[in-house]
């Protein structure tokens, strides 16, 4: 029995589950300048001490809704993949994130709850909230499904330019 | 212990980088003086490839410590004398050492990477030059017997001061521990040899002594091997700890002693002579101190060339970057909080002020140490060129200057490169073979300069070779050929405009591609390469004696300056080295105008047509509704100009554009912002992955008030700029005719002022010193004349009115505007109401309606008529007894005078001073003119602007001094102020252009010498 540590968040009323372990920071107000010419997923930049972050909103990856940045919203910063590789060649994670330092926005932020393994089940094969491509597994919560995603896929630089056809 | 390992290997491959690095230049240098004893550059190579060997033994990495080995041998015999080396056996060891780095850079696979060749090759030449023993095992005792005593760095005196050789090994940091190996049980046993042992020591330190003598122990599988103890007696840095794991041994084996007892046993068995094994070899302690290369074939004093230095990751930097720039913008808000609300502590303010200057202070530094002396990119090059001369049969010779010119690491490493480009085209066109050298009367052996300095902040390189120059008239061909350009466009090109067409993309001059350089990506990669770092590069050529590309570079790319724009309410950061400058359009007194030609909205600059990009309806992908208005605006200004002109003044003000004049390599551009902020020092952060898909991001940076803005990679828009605009270009070129054909060179700029109400008055640019702005109540009168005190000095001002027909000024305002020319011998000042602007023309001048003394003619420019004034006729009539004009009366000298000046406003000006010398010169428009006038032989002197069209001023003495009698015949220059240096070659002399009196002087003074001879 391995217990793990899960941030719930949600996009479109969607309720999504992270690995804690992968999350840096969740911010409220982060000051967003845009970016232009690239696709919808990338929101801008933002300043995180010192540091320039890209904010993405990957519910563009998942075929939702384009979000609007308001004052509402929540940016989870996650950890890079080189702040990751302790936990890594630990093996305490499998999960992966992007080589750079990002935060994706979020309508709402919901508790951290604590889950074993067994808890999570496998895609079925008619789930069709998001592409399966995304998700991990879900968990039924109460009345909801959570869906863990798979931020490897979703923050996968390659398909920038077409994530969405 | 894995990680430790891991550790330990990292800094074997830092180190191996280093020893192999100096192996090089020193190999050359060796080359170089080929047949003569070069013992130092021997050394430094023989100890570098040594300490590898031991290291690599170490490790186990038996490929590379056996081809290191039979290098090491090889050498060994070099510096002994056996053997003097030749240029083959240079170059098995050159290559030998580019497969050690090979091999080093790629430890996982080593194994895979041949090395046969060199060892064969090496075996070879050890088996040519037999010697007593050629066996391995002396190896070991051959090296040090030698260098202690030869190396400067073993810190020992010849034998005999052990005592000093001890204290400095302590003084470094060694320790001492005599190690015992039981010659049976821990050597043979572990099938292991003594001299195997002795090199693992070495490895790890500094082996000062040995009980036996290795060579004269028993074999293994001998009974007495067990009897014997071998003792060796090791100096070295590491802890104790280390020891039992890196040498494999048991803590028993190990005794730590202290110097006293380290004396003790030396100088013991220093007496017995049996210390041939241990009395050591160079200074290889692996220490973290480096010592900095020497430069080869010049021994230096070696204690001032130790510095202390520490490996630091690029990462660490970087990230030391990032919090002093997070530093700076909370030291920039905390002051903003202390200027408001801390008045009522008294100490506060100082303290604010230090942590100020810690803070830059602190970023400075971080900023220096990311710098790198250029030197390491430099040293790559001897080897380059020395390869290429060999495979080209050449014979070139490589001087390398500043190599300690400090550059940002990040460019260094794109510089890499081009930079090699540069020295391979060098090498393999510029330079011609050996003969053909001779038969053109130069020295056999090529010469390439390499040349690194700074100026004016920033880096220049020059790469100069002695070859053979580029030749125009096969760039045009190539050109031609190559359908790049049709002759049309070639016509009327100066030289250095032809040079530059090298740099188009898919030129390739070399008549034969060869392997070394030249697949048609030339010239234009690298200029795009350099450009990309924010620099130029500039390309000069004689044909027959060389060519120079001068690179110029910023010193670092982690801080640019730019200027921070605002476009649709985002802010952006623009590179100020792509700005060349700003200009408004709209608003009530706007000069300039913006266009549509087909659909693209272009700007008219000066003569020049930009294409304008919205920044804002680019990014958000907008109609851009600058465009829009752009029409409307055009109809409401034509709609002006038809009104009296004090009506359109009331008149609804044409909505205000700032406009940056942007330029990216030959593509200059307007970009249309909302609003012009700071000009900035900004911090560049790299882009993320997922916004290097945009075309129009170079970088990313945080402002002042700690939000990020995005660098515009002006180079970007240009292309975007650019897409339609050459279409609409050519048409407006079609649409303007001939255009062109006058080139701009001609186009002088004019001072226009007000002295009157409406009328303008112009004067040339160049000889106006400066502007003052002066209150009326400041002027003086004396004696019915009015001055005015500049610095304690009184300088006569006169209107215009006074002496030419012009309106006179009206008497209300408060100030004034005070012109004082530049070039004349008693500075009178002249007076304007109001100044206007300064124009660029090279209209045609109207002189026949314009007789009057102090006047040239008049033009119009920008539909209005402006009067050209003549500054010297203005004060000959101001004051006649300065300004007493030098007459020549010599019909000769008038005769001879030939002056060739395509502008017609300077035309009529020279015209006006010749007049009133009572000279009467004939005048050529072009060069060509002038050349035709020649022919005859009757002209003398010819006074000549430094741009003349159809022919240029060169061309044209080249052709004159082919001419009989034609070296007989004058050129002076009539240059800028700016132009000195250039015109001082091919001219007689020269004079300022509007230096009227210097002028009479030099027709007369120059007319008197010819007729002399």
């Amino acid at each position: 029995m391995s217990l793990r540590q899960y941030i719930s968040f949600t996009i479109d009323d969607i309720l999504f589950g992270l690995d804690i372990l992968l999350v840096k920071e969740i911010n409220k107000k982060l000051d967003v300048t845009p970016a232009y010419d690239v696709s919808d997923f990338v929101v801008g930049t933002s300043n995180l001490r010192g540091q320039v972050i890209t904010i993405l909103d990957i519910g563009c990856r998942l075929e939702l809704q384009p979000r609007e940045v308001t004052s509402d919203s929540r940016v989870i910063v996650l950890k890079s993949e080189q702040e990751l590789s302790q936990h890594h060649k630990s093996g305490r994670l499998t999960e992966h994130t992007s080589e750079d330092s990002v935060g994706i926005v979020c309508d709402h932020i919901g508790d951290v709850i604590e889950l074993d393994d067994r808890d999570i089940q496998p895609i079925p094969a008619n789930f069709s909230i998001v592409s399966a491509h995304f998700a991990n597994g879900i968990y039924q919560m109460d009345e909801t499904l959570m869906i863990m995603l798979n931020l490897g896929a979703a923050l996968a630089v390659e398909e920038a330019g077409n994530a969405t056809s | 212990m894995d990680k430790f390992k891991e550790d330990l290997l990292s800094d074997f491959v830092l180190e191996s980088r280093e020893h192999l690095e100096s192996v090089e230049p020193n190999l050359l240098d060796i080359e170089e003086h080929l047949g003569e004893d070069s013992p130092v550059a021997i050394n430094e190579v023989f100890r570098a490839i040594h300490s590898l060997k031991g290291s690599a033994a170490f490790f186990g990495l038996n490929k590379i410590k056996d081809l290191a080995h039979v290098m090491e041998n090889l050498l060994m015999k070099a510096r002994d004398h056996e053997i003097v080396l030749d240029r083959n056996q240079i170059s098995t060891l050159l290559s030998g050492t580019d497969k050690l780095a090979a091999m080093v850079e790629d430890l996982q696979n080593c194994d895979a990477i041949d090395t046969t060749e060199e060892l064969e090759a090496l075996q070879k030449y050890l088996d040519k030059n037999p010697s007593n023993e050629s066996s391995s095992s002396d190896t070991i005792e051959m090296p040090v017997n030698e260098s202690a005593s030869k190396t400067p760095e073993a810190g020992s005196a010849p034998s005999g001061s052990v005592d000093d050789e001890i204290e400095a090994l302590r003084k470094r940091g060694n320790k001492f521990f005599q190690i015992t190996y039981s010659l049976g049980h821990q050597i043979h046993s572990k099938s292991k040899t003594p001299e195997g042992t002795l090199e693992l020591l070495e490895s790890l330190g500094k082996v000062l002594n040995c009980s036996h003598d290795l060579t004269q122990l028993p074999a293994p599988g001998d009974p007495e091997a067990t009897q014997v103890n071998i003792v060796f007696l090791l100096a070295t840095v590491l802890q104790e700890d280390f020891l039992y794991d890196g040498l494999e041994i048991e803590q028993s084996q190990v005794s730590a002693i202290d110097a006293d007892e380290a004396r003790k046993i030396l100088s013991s068995d220093g007496q017995q002579g049996s210390s041939s094994a241990g009395s050591s070899k160079a200074s290889e302690t692996p220490s973290e101190v480096s010592v900095k290369k020497e430069t080869p074939g010049r021994p230096k004093a070696t204690k001032s060339e130790i510095r202390e230095t520490l490996r630091v990751d690029v990462k660490t930097l970087n990230k030391l970057m990032d919090l002093a720039g997070e530093l700076v913008l909370n030291r920039n808000q905390l002051k903003q909080v202390v200027e408001t609300e801390g008045k009522e502590i008294n100490s506060l303010g100082s303290l604010m002020q230090s942590i100020n200057i810690v803070t830059s202070e602190l970023q400075a530094t971080i900023m220096n140490a990311r710098l790198q002396p250029i030197g390491v990119l430099f040293n790559k090059f001897p080897r380059i060129i020395r390869d290429l001369a060999r495979q080209l049969d050449k014979e070139i010779d490589l001087v390398i200057e500043g190599k300690d010119v400090d550059m940002d690491k990040s460019i260094i490493e794109t510089l890499s490169d081009p930079l090699t480009h540069l020295i391979r085209n060098c090498a393999d066109h510029a330079i011609e073979k050996p003969d053909v050298r001779v038969a053109a009367n130069k020295p056999r052996r090529g010469k390439v300069i390499l040349r690194a300095y700074h100026k004016s902040g920033q880096v220049y390189i020059d790469i100069n070779d002695d070859g053979a120059g580029i030749d125009p008239e096969v760039i045009k061909a190539k050109v031609v050929e190559k359908n790049l350009r049709t002759p049309e466009q070639l016509k009327g090109l100066s030289e250095q405009e032809i040079l530059k067409l090298i740099f188009l993309p898919g030129f390739s001059t070399a008549q034969n591609v060869t392997e070394v350089s030249g697949r048609g990506v030339g010239m234009d990669v690298v200029r795009t390469n350099i450009e990309k770092l924010g620099g130029s590069l500039h390309l000069d050529s004689t044909l027959g004696e060389g060519s120079t590309v001068t690179l110029k570079l910023p010193l670092t790319l982690a801080i640019i300056p730019s200027q921070i724009i605002d476009a649709g309410g985002v802010r952006y950061a623009i590179p100020q080295i792509n700005l060349e400058e700003m200009v408004q359009v709209g608003g009530k007194n706007g000069k300039y105008k913006v266009e549509v030609i087909n659909g693209k909205e272009v700007l008219r600059l000066r003569g020049d047509l930009l294409p304008l990009v919205d920044m804002n309806a680019l990014l958000k992908k907008e109609k851009s509704e600058f465009s829009e208005q752009i029409v409307d605006d055009n109809e409401l200004q034509d709609a002006q100009v038809g009104l009296e002109k004090d009506h359109a003044e009331d008149d609804v003000e044409v909505a205000k554009r700032n406009i940056l004049v942007l330029s990216a390599g030959a593509n200059r551009f307007g970009l249309i912002v909302s609003e012009l902020l700071d000009s900035e020092e900004i911090v560049v952060k790299p882009l993320s992955s997922y916004l290097k898909a945009c075309r129009y991001y170079a970088g990313a940076t945080i402002l002042g008030d700690g939000k990020v803005s995005m660098i515009v990679d002006v180079a970007g828009l240009a292309e975007t700029a650019y897409l339609d605009f050459d279409r609409c270009k050519s048409q407006e070129n079609v649409a303007s005719t001939g255009s062109d054909t006058r080139g701009t060179n001609r186009k002088e700029q004019f001072f226009v002022f007000e002295s009157g109400t409406d009328e303008l008055f112009a004067l040339p640019l160049q000889m106006i010193s400066r502007v003052d702005k002066i209150r009326r109540d400041e002027l003086i009168v004396i004696d019915g004349k009015m001055f005015f005190s500049h610095f304690g000095e009184l300088i006569r001002l006169i209107w215009l009115h006074e002496f030419i027909p012009a309106a006179r000024p009206d008497e209300s305002s408060e100030y004034i505007h005070v012109i004082l020319p530049k070039v004349v011998k008693h500075t009178i000042g002249v007076c304007a109401t109001s100044i206007h602007d300064i124009l660029e023309s090279d209209a045609e001048l109207n002189c026949a309606d314009h007789m009057s003394r102090g006047v040239i003619g008049s033009a119009m420019i920008d539909e209005k008529a402006v009067v050209f004034l003549d500054l010297f006729g203005l004060f000959e009539m101001a004051a006649p007894e300065l300004y007493v004009s030098p007459s020549i009366n010599d019909d000769k000298i008038s005769s001879q005078l030939l002056i060739a000046d395509s502008n017609p406003a300077h035309a009529a000006l020279l015209n006006r001073f010749c007049h009133s010398a009572n000279l009467n010169p004939r005048f050529a428009k072009t060069g060509m003119e002038a050349f035709q006038a020649l022919k005859d032989g009757r002209y003398k002197t010819v006074l000549t602007a430094p741009q003349l069209s159809v022919l240029d001023p060169e061309s044209l003495i080249a052709q004159v001094g082919s001419m009989e009698n034609g070296d007989k015949i004058r050129f002076i220059a009539l240059t800028d102020l700016a132009q000195k240096k250039e015109a001082d070659d091919i001219f007689d002399d020269r004079i300022l252009k509007f230096d009227k009196h210097r002028l009479l002087e030099v027709i007369g003074a120059v007319d008197c010498e010819v007729t002399e001879v």
